[in-house]
């Protein structure tokens, strides 16, 4: 079970600090997260719905949007492989303790990280698996194949939940 | 033999008092430049609906870029949700696009559009 610890000001920034602690199975889902991400942006052909999603457009207007995309498409990419990159350094520079457990120091900066490479996987998951009403309280049927990516879905979701609630009681 | 000026590469119609003799024939006064010009119009920042991102991180994104109180984001966020839209903000072209910018790399849905004059 993640958990969340308020941890004292960094003494020179005297910006908060947390440290969040995953259990094994956590840390091994988590760790291959990033990757997966960094596969579906090196295909943005093959996936096609997902990078829709991920990179929305800005202006209604065709014309505009395609002038927009053809001065921005390749940086707003390389800005989303850059936030994979430090997703990835954050997680293998976690303190690995007793029993596999992963420890990470945040500050605002790395929780601000976390949460948009979070929100990004469930954009996938949910654009993935047809997603498009508000989701609801009822249970998937453990039997359904999706079942594992929805409960992904939703252990992901519970995760911005507890990182944003300690954002905004700073 | 009186030598010919050199003949100037300024179109006639385009020479304006002062780049020539004012004793020039074909110097013509171009009315001044237009001092007051209509402010531009602004371009409003629209975030949409989307099923996915939970209220509260809506919330935490309106707050992060663009210093909303609570109170404030919660009520935006609101009108996303009840609405389908909200316009957080309203500036100049070149802001709101980086505004947007920002909120899609926060997963937001984010357009902008010139306010109709």
């Amino acid at each position: 079970m993640t958990k969340l610890a308020r941890e004292k000001d960094d003494a020179e920034s005297g910006e908060p600090r947390w440290t969040l602690t995953f259990e094994a199975v956590e840390a091994t889902l988590l760790g291959a997260l990033p990757l997966q991400l960094a596969a579906l942006l090196a295909d943005p052909d093959g996936n096609r719905r997902v990078i829709d999603r991920l990179f929305p457009p800005a202006y209604a207007d065709p014309e505009q949007q395609r002038e927009h995309r053809q001065v921005l498409g390749e940086s707003l990419l390389e800005a989303r492989r850059t936030m994979l990159s430090e997703v990835t350094t954050l997680l293998a520079g976690g303190e690995r303790k007793k029993k596999g457990t992963l420890a990470l120091r945040l500050g605002p900066a790395t929780l601000d990280l976390l949460l948009r490479f979070f929100n990004d996987v469930r954009l996938v998951l949910a654009t993935d698996l047809g997603i498009e009403t508000n989701l609801g309280e009822e249970r998937v049927d453990p039997s359904d194949p999706d079942a594992p990516r929805y409960a992904l879905l939703d252990y992901l979701g519970n995760l911005e939940a507890i990182l944003v609630d300690a954002a905004s009681r700073e | 033999m009186r030598a010919r000026p050199p003949q100037s590469i300024v179109p006639r119609m385009l020479r304006v008092r002062g780049a020539a003799s004012a004793a020039d024939p074909d110097t013509v006064t171009l009315p001044a430049p237009q001092t007051r010009t209509a402010p531009a119009r602004p371009w409003n920042v629209i975030v949409w609906d989307d099923p996915i991102n939970l209220m509260s991180y809506v919330v935490y994104v309106f707050q992060k870029l663009f210093g909303f109180s609570e109170a404030v984001a919660n009520e935006k966020m609101l009108e996303v949700h009840n609405e389908g839209r909200s316009v957080v903000a309203s500036c100049e072209r070149e802001k709101a696009e980086f505004y947007v910018t920002r909120l899609h790399a926060y997963g937001l849905q984010a357009t902008l559009e010139q306010v109709a004059g």
